[in-house]
Order: structure tokens, then C-alpha cells, then sequence
């Protein structure tokens, strides 16, 4: 564990400010939303990591944030994560989920393809592809699995038939799985080569327009109002947990538009609007646990624990590197038990409802009294440049860490009241407040 | 689920079975060194290994001469039989009674039968009353890893999911993450959550450390948990708790500790008799392609011995009639033994033609259902498919196979649970049922 003790603890004047801001009765809401209901800075940048690179912020990079004076700081750290590589990386889990990237059964797209897919879908997401033409690249692809990528959209279907084909691409381009669209997609081919699972994607003879490509004119044409709302709603669905309606999802589409269709003028829209700076609680932000590779990167980052991903479901077998993320894990078959445990989606259907945020008694008996978990904790506090801490720095440090703020006064009196207490209970004791496990 | 509190017409009400007990041999056993020996093949096939006459007269393999003590407590299936020769593929069919292949993933038997035990959001029916649990255990468990997302709960979703208990099965303690810690005393182990109430009691007096207002779905989660970890739950993991001369029987290793199918099995016994619905134990060690015989005779006898303690162990705690054990894999294995190098005496994958064994929660003892030719390379009587395996066990578990599966969340509905074979020689198990 890197220790920000000079960046964040060396600045007495930074801790001092942070701690005057934020204390405040228990139970009150004022630390979290300390002026007019909107959020405290801490939390705001806490959100914009989670939602944006799906991590949370180091203390550096809170500290940076909440003791800079600029009135443009929040505009400006939007467009420093939309630019960064953890926003390609977490983005394109999202879309790998509904363009249901995975190599085994029921979508079959296999280890190979899988790995080139993803990596075109994350150029996509890193270069800002606009949404029409990302469509139009998959639609209009012909060839090889293995070496154009985007021949895999038309492949990721457990029927591949022209009525699987159309539901696959309409839950994906529409949000609305129908078969209605098969004439499209009737004279769509696949045949196998000489090479082990490539699969090559090809035009049977027929009628012109029954092809994909016609049905990208429908797309820009009559489906053209459902086409470029899709992303708008997914994204809306993904922050908020719900879709958007009525002026709000005007709004957005407008901005989706003026921005040519690209997904990160919509997300400016999005993280700039003052919706997004509503403090938690009732009525305020609604409150979202973080998603299972987020919170299994999130743990794995603090407690400095390595696991490995293997499995032998994909052949060729697949391992990957120990210190992979989670969320860069390209492929839906390669999973592992955490994984399970928090609701990661199967990528079986694509659909939105298959990712699943719920907390249940099982994901808390594993935070609360997993052996492995307390075994990292333990590591993590025993580490040389940890324990050569003074008591206070330890705590303050826990604090910073996993809740990205430093404890505030009834906190500290407590902790002083227990003299000594040990530190891996402490962060255990984070470990499991909601104020960890959910951004709020 | 459908209700069942009335019979069917012109049957008679049926006590049916309140938990399940499935022991999975992952990888596909043998079907010839297990339940279907034959002695007068050729050397080819049966490797000149003997049988041994049971006390009904069955004839079982020569490794397995503790369940020859016990053959009135089970049954067995001789002629399993389905197409699928891949061991994802086959076990998907073998856990949830459905083809492979479509655009869902359904939910495999452990979870069909626990989530119709318990109440819950978008349940829309139940079991008869007398058979819903409310234990704070979960009502579906695992020995002690995951079978992987094919073998569990489908489209389910994670609310359905058993708990996968980890740990391992070898360790003198059983170590189960989450439930008991790797010291494995008790309630010492406790320690990190008894400090969290300590914190709690501490700041009652100066308010709540957590900050944000209590969310209940958040506090109804971890009440759920605690109450697990606290309460009388996490002692059913504890082993030591049974004497000596039990654990012996389930078999136990050189260093004194219990062999792993031992432990598993004697945990599932102790999860039976809390009252939990489904217990699956994964014990995945039968892909037998290279050096048959000489990797498979400890396994199979060690698993002879824990399943024979297995029966006598829940007749002595009168749970055999409400229990429901059934044992088989994927598959079994191919009739002539591959020679040739690199197998060496392998055998290899076989869905043809395999065997399987049921006793107790209604199934009768004592008896052989369908029967294999010369070699056990065709079924010669009776098949027996995958979804009539399952159905039964689901009939006298009290869940209706026929019925339609609930419409979980997003998707249409699914049925009938369980499809019953079309060909008349084919059906139910209703000739072992009580």
C-alpha cells in the first residue's frame, strides 16, 4: 500500500480545513452535503472516480481536488477521467455487458474473438467513436472473428439465426430485443475454417436490401429518434439506476446530439449538470453499491492483494495476469467467486437488468467474516511503511483511503477514547459501513 | 412452483422428502468400477476386477464393499443415457434437466427446489407449508466450491445463488469462509464482529458511527449475516462436534483427519438435520482419461465408505425418509479401456450408457431400474433421461416438474420445469418410488 503521507497528512492546514468543513453531529447529514443540500467536494470527486474510472481516488488525487480553489474544478477533473485510461477501461466493461462479450456458451464467441472485440470496443470508447458510426463498423464488417473485430457483434448471439441475430442487435443498437428485424439479417452467413473456432461472417445471395447495411439506413431513418436515445438511457440507467424521461431525457439527447454523437460531450452534460451535485439521502442522489469488479479492484488496490483469474471453461484455457483488474477481465466466462457473490452479469442476454447492484446477507457474512479478507487486512496493516505510522496517522490514513475524507471529530474522540485500537479493525470496520460500499 | 397442498387426483398424498442431499462426481465415474460391474466382459473392459454381492443380491464392484453392506438403504439406475459427450455441455443438461444450447442460462435442481422452500419477492407460489424453511442458513449450499454459473442458478439471479461454503474439505477443521474463521474456535473466531458491536454499544451513547441514515434493505442483509455468524447456524459446521467413532466411518486419512468426501459428507449430514433444503456436495475427481485403475480405486473406495455412512448416519437420525440423496456425474466412462499411450488404461467420456444411485425421501431401496447390454456400451432396458431423473427427484421433493417456471424478472416464462421423454419406454421413476 503506497502511503500519501506527504501529499495528504504533511498538509496540516489541508487536514485542518477538511476536518472544520466536515465535522459534524452524527447522523447528520452535513458532512456529506454541507452547504444547501449539495455534495461536499470530497464526495463529488468520490463519485466522479466511481462512475467515470470506476476506482476510487487515491488521497492524493481528493486532496488535490478539495483544497484546490477554482471555481472550473469539477469541470475540469470531468474532462482530466474522461481523458484518462481508467475511463476506456471501465467504460468498455459496460459495453462488453450489453454487446455480450464472452467466448463460451451461450454466446460462443470464443477466446480469440473475444479479446480482439474488446479491444476494438475500448479504441472506440477511448477514442470518443460516434455512436452511429460504431453501429455502422459493426454492421457493415465481413470476415474473419479473429481478425476483424467487429464481425462479432452479428456473432454474439446464442441462436444464429436471422431471428437470434435481430434480437441480439436490436437489444443492443434499441434497447428492445425483437426478432422483427430478421429479414436483415436472413442472408447473414458463418462458416468455420481450417483454423481451431474461427468463424468467418459472410453475405449469402439474395434480395439488397436484406442486408445488416440496410438496416443501418433504417437506423439513421425511421428508428433514428430509439437509435440515439439507446445510449442516452443506458447511460442514464447506469447513474441513476433508472431510465430518463420526458425534458430530462430531451436535455440529454440534445447534448448527445451537439456533441456529434459521442459519448463523452453527453457525459460533460451529465457529471457538469447540477442534478449530480446533490447531496445523499432521502430524495437527494440515490445511493448505488459499487459494481462487483469495482468493489474487487477497490479491495484488492487497498489491501494490496493479488488474485488470480483462470479458468479452464474457455479453451484454449485462459490466465490471466495476477495483477489484472477486474474490470478489465474482457471476457463474461472468465469469472470468480467474489465475481458471482456481487451480481457481476452472465453477458448471457445483454440486457441492462442482468447486472445486479442488490446487497444481500450473503455478500455482508463475506465482508463481515470472510478469513481471506481479515488475512489482507492484516497484511495490509503490517506493511513496514504502514506500521512506521504514529497511531493517529494510521487511522487518518484508513480513513482517506477507503472513504476518500479523514475522519471527523466524534470519530476521533472515539478512536482516542480506545487507545490503541488495532488498525486492521478499524479498516474493517470500514470495510463494511455503506459509506464504503456504495457511491452515494 | 405450484401449491401442493392437494394431491393430484386419485393419488395418494405423499409425504414428500424436506431436504436433498446431491453428491456430484464431477468429470463422470466410472459406471463399471461403481454400480454396473461386469465381471464377464472381457479383460478389455473390465480389467479382471471381481464384483461383490450386496446384501440384496445386487452385484456392486469390488472397491465398493461398504455400500454392499447397506444395498437395502439405495437404489440404482443402470441405464442413464443422453447425447452429450462434453463435460459442460453434460453437466448442464445433468444439473438442470435442459438441452445446452439457446440463449438461457436455466437454473440446475438445487435451485429450483430451494427457492421453492422460501418466501420471497416474485415468488408466486410455494411448496406445501410444512415444507418451507426459514433457517438462517441459506436454503441451498455448496461443498465446498462452486460448480461453476451452469450448475447453479441460471437466470435466477444471485438472490437464488447457494452459499458456496470454500475452505477446504481436508483441513482438520472445517473452514468455512465467512462462517468460520481459519483459527475455527468457537466464538473466539468471532472476534471481529463481536468488536463491532463493541464499537456500536460505545457510540450509542454518542451517536451512530455510521453516517448515513440507516437503509433497510442494507441493515436487513447484515442482520441476516450476523445472525449466521452468531447464531446457532455457524455450530453446524463444527465437526468436532460428533464423536469419534462416526467420523471413522465416514473415513477418515492417515493423519486422522477425515477424508475430504468423509467431511463433506458428514457436514451435508449435519446441514440436513438444521433443516437446510439443498445441499450439493462437488466432488469432482472422476475424469479418469489416463491410468484408470490406479488413479480411481482410492477415490471410489473412499467415497463407498462416506456414502454408506452417509445412509446409516441419516437412518440413525431418522432423516433418510425425508431426505433424498441421489449421486451420479455428468457421465460415465467408455466400456473398453484406451491402452494406448498417452492413456496408458484411460478411460475416456461416455453418455450413453451410466449409472447413478438414489435412496431415501421416498425412493425405495433395494431395487435396480433399467439395465446395460454385455459392457454397459447401450442401455438394454428401461432408459432413464437426465429430465426424468431430475423430475422424480423434484416429485417427491414436492415440487411439481410438470409445472412452469416462474417468471423471474425480465424474461417470459419457461416450461414445463422438467420435460418429460416422449418414448413410451422412458418416464418417471415412479417404479422406486414408496
Amino acid at each position: 500500500m503506497q502511503v500519501s503521507r506527504r501529499a495528504f497528512l504533511g498538509s496540516a492546514a489541508a487536514m485542518a480545513l477538511l476536518q472544520e468543513g466536515l465535522a459534524a453531529p452524527s447522523g447528520d447529514m452535513k458532512l456529506f452535503a454541507p452547504n444547501g443540500g449539495q455534495a461536499a467536494d470530497f464526495l463529488i470527486c468520490r463519485r466522479l472516480y466511481l462512475d467515470i474510472c470506476g476506482r476510487i481516488p487515491t488521497p492524493e488525487e481528493v486532496t488535490e481536488y478539495t483544497t484546490k480553489r477554482d471555481v472550473k474544478k469539477r469541470e475540469k477533473l470531468i474532462d482530466q477521467l474522461l481523458d484518462s485510461d481508467d475511463f476506456a477501461d471501465y467504460w468498455s466493461m459496460r459495453y462488453c455487458d450489453f454487446l455480450r462479450v464472452k467466448s463460451e456458451f451461450p454466446i460462443n464467441l470464443w477466446p480469440n474473438a473475444v479479446y480482439v472485440y474488446h479491444r476494438r470496443i475500448r479504441e472506440s470508447i477511448l477514442h470518443d467513436e460516434p455512436w452511429n458510426d460504431f453501429a455502422r463498423a459493426m454492421l457493415f464488417a465481413r470476415g474473419s472473428n479473429f481478425r476483424v473485430p467487429e464481425v462479432n457483434f452479428l456473432r454474439a448471439t446464442a441462436e444464429k439465426t436471422p431471428e437470434g441475430i435481430s434480437e441480439a442487435v436490436s437489444s443492443a443498437l434499441l434497447l428492445e430485443p425483437t426478432s422483427k428485424y430478421a429479414r436483415y439479417f436472413s442472408r447473414v452467413g458463418f462458416k468455420s475454417t481450417r483454423e481451431w473456432k474461427e468463424v468467418v461472417v459472410y453475405l449469402k445471395p439474395g434480395p439488397e436490401d436484406a442486408t445488416p447495411n440496410a438496416f443501418m439506413s433504417e437506423l439513421e431513418g425511421p428508428l433514428a429518434q430509439k437509435f440515439f436515445s439507446t445510449p442516452v438511457q443506458r447511460v442514464h440507467y447506469w447513474i441513476y439506476g433508472t431510465y430518463a424521461r420526458g425534458g430530462e431525457l430531451d436535455r440529454w439527447v440534445s447534448a448527445f446530439r451537439s456533441g456529434g454523437w459521442r459519448l463523452k460531450p453527453l457525459l460533460r452534460h451529465v457529471f457538469n449538470h447540477s442534478d449530480y451535485r446533490r447531496g445523499p439521502g432521502k430524495g437527494g442522489f440515490p445511493a448505488r453499491r459499487l459494481d462487483a469488479e469495482v468493489l474487487d479492484d477497490a479491495i484488492c488496490s487497498l489491501t494490496g492483494a493479488i488474485r488470480s483469474f483462470g479458468s479452464t471453461a474457455p479453451e484454449p484455457y485462459s490466465f490471466l495476469p495476477p495483477a489484472r483488474k477486474s474490470i478489465l477481465v474482457e471476457d463474461g466466462s472468465i469469472a470468480s467467486s467474489f465475481l458471482l457473490l456481487f451480481g457481476r452479469p452472465s453477458r448471457d442476454t445483454g440486457l441492462m437488468e442482468e447486472r445486479n447492484n442488490t446487497i444481500t446477507a450473503k455478500q455482508r457474512l463475506y465482508l463481515y467474516n470472510s478469513s481471506r479478507l481479515w488475512r489482507n487486512l492484516g497484511n495490509m496493516v503490517e506493511r513496514p511503511e504502514f506500521k512506521g505510522l504514529s497511531h493517529k496517522d494510521q487511522i487518518d490514513e484508513l480513513y482517506m483511503r477507503f472513504l476518500s475524507r479523514p475522519p471527523v471529530k466524534d470519530e476521533i474522540f472515539y478512536l482516542d477514547q480506545k487507545n490503541n485500537i488495532n488498525p486492521r479493525d478499524v479498516a474493517w470496520y470500514i470495510l463494511n459501513s455503506r459509506e464504503f460500499l456504495y457511491r452515494i | 412452483m405450484s401449491t401442493n397442498d392437494k394431491p393430484k387426483a386419485g393419488t395418494k398424498k405423499r409425504q414428500f422428502a424436506k431436504s436433498v442431499i446431491e453428491i456430484w462426481l464431477g468429470g463422470g465415474p466410472s459406471q463399471l468400477e461403481t454400480f454396473d460391474p461386469k465381471p464377464d466382459a472381457p479383460h478389455d473392459y473390465n480389467n479382471s476386477l471381481k464384483t461383490v454381492k450386496t446384501n440384496t443380491g445386487i452385484e456392486l464392484h469390488e472397491w465398493m464393499t461398504e455400500l454392499a453392506k447397506c444395498a437395502d438403504l439405495y437404489s440404482i439406475i443402470r441405464s442413464m443415457t443422453h447425447p452429450f459427450f462434453g463435460h459442460e455441455t453434460a453437466a448442464y443438461l445433468m444439473q438442470t434437466g435442459r438441452n445446452p444450447g439457446g440463449g438461457v442460462t436455466f437454473p440446475a435442481l438445487g435451485a429450483l427446489i430451494s427457492s421453492s422452500r422460501t418466501k420471497g419477492p416474485g415468488r408466486k407460489n410455494s411448496v406445501q407449508s410444512d415444507l418451507l424453511y426459514e433457517g438462517e442458513l441459506p436454503p441451498f449450499v455448496i461443498l465446498t466450491q462452486g460448480k461453476g454459473r451452469f450448475s447453479e442458478v441460471g437466470f435466477l439471479g444471485e438472490e437464488y445463488a447457494p452459499l458456496v461454503t470454500g475452505g477446504s474439505a481436508s483441513a482438520k477443521q472445517f473452514e468455512v469462509d465467512g462462517i468460520v474463521p481459519p483459527s475455527g474456535m468457537y466464538p473466539s473466531g468471532l472476534r471481529p464482529l463481536q468488536l463491532k458491536q463493541k464499537i456500536q454499544e460505545r457510540f450509542s451513547r454518542c451517536g451512530s458511527l455510521d453516517r448515513l441514515p440507516p437503509d433497510a434493505e442494507f441493515e436487513a442483509a447484515g442482520a441476516a449475516a450476523r445472525n449466521i455468524i452468531l447464531g446457532k447456524a455457524a455450530s453446524t459446521f463444527d465437526l468436532s462436534l460428533e464423536k469419534d467413532t462416526l467420523r471413522k466411518k465416514y473415513g477418515t486419512t492417515q493423519g486422522g483427519g477425515l477424508t475430504e468426501i468423509g467431511q463433506r459428507l458428514l457436514a451435508a449430514r449435519r446441514l440436513v438435520e438444521y433443516g437446510v433444503p439443498y445441499v450439493s456436495i462437488n466432488h469432482g475427481m472422476w475424469d479418469s482419461h489416463k491410468r484408470h485403475f490406479e488413479t480411481m480405486k482410492r477415490p471410489t473406495q473412499e467415497l463407498d465408505m462416506a456414502i454408506a455412512a452417509l445412509l446409516q448416519d441419516l437412518k440413525d437420525h431418522d432423516l433418510l425418509d425425508s431426505t433424498i440423496v441421489w449421486v451420479s456425474g455428468e457421465f460415465g466412462r467408455v466400456p473398453k479401456v484406451d491402452r494406448q499411450a498417452p492413456w496408458n488404461g484411460g478411460r475416456n467420456h461416455f453418455p450413453r450408457c451410466f449409472s447413478a444411485l438414489v435412496a431415501g425421501g421416498g425412493f425405495k431401496g433395494g431395487c435396480v431400474v433399467g439395465k446395460s447390454d454385455e459392457t454397459t456400451d447401450h442401455v438394454k432396458e428401461r432408459p432413464v433421461t437426465p429430465q426424468d431423473f431430475l423430475g422424480s427427484i423434484m416429485e417427491l421433493a414436492g415440487v411439481d416438474p410438470d409445472d412452469r417456471l416462474p417468471n423471474p424478472k425480465w424474461l417470459k416464462e419457461y416450461g414445463p420445469v422438467m420435460n418429460p421423454a416422449t418414448k413410451s419406454e422412458c418416464g418417471r421413476l415412479k417404479e422406486i418410488y414408496v
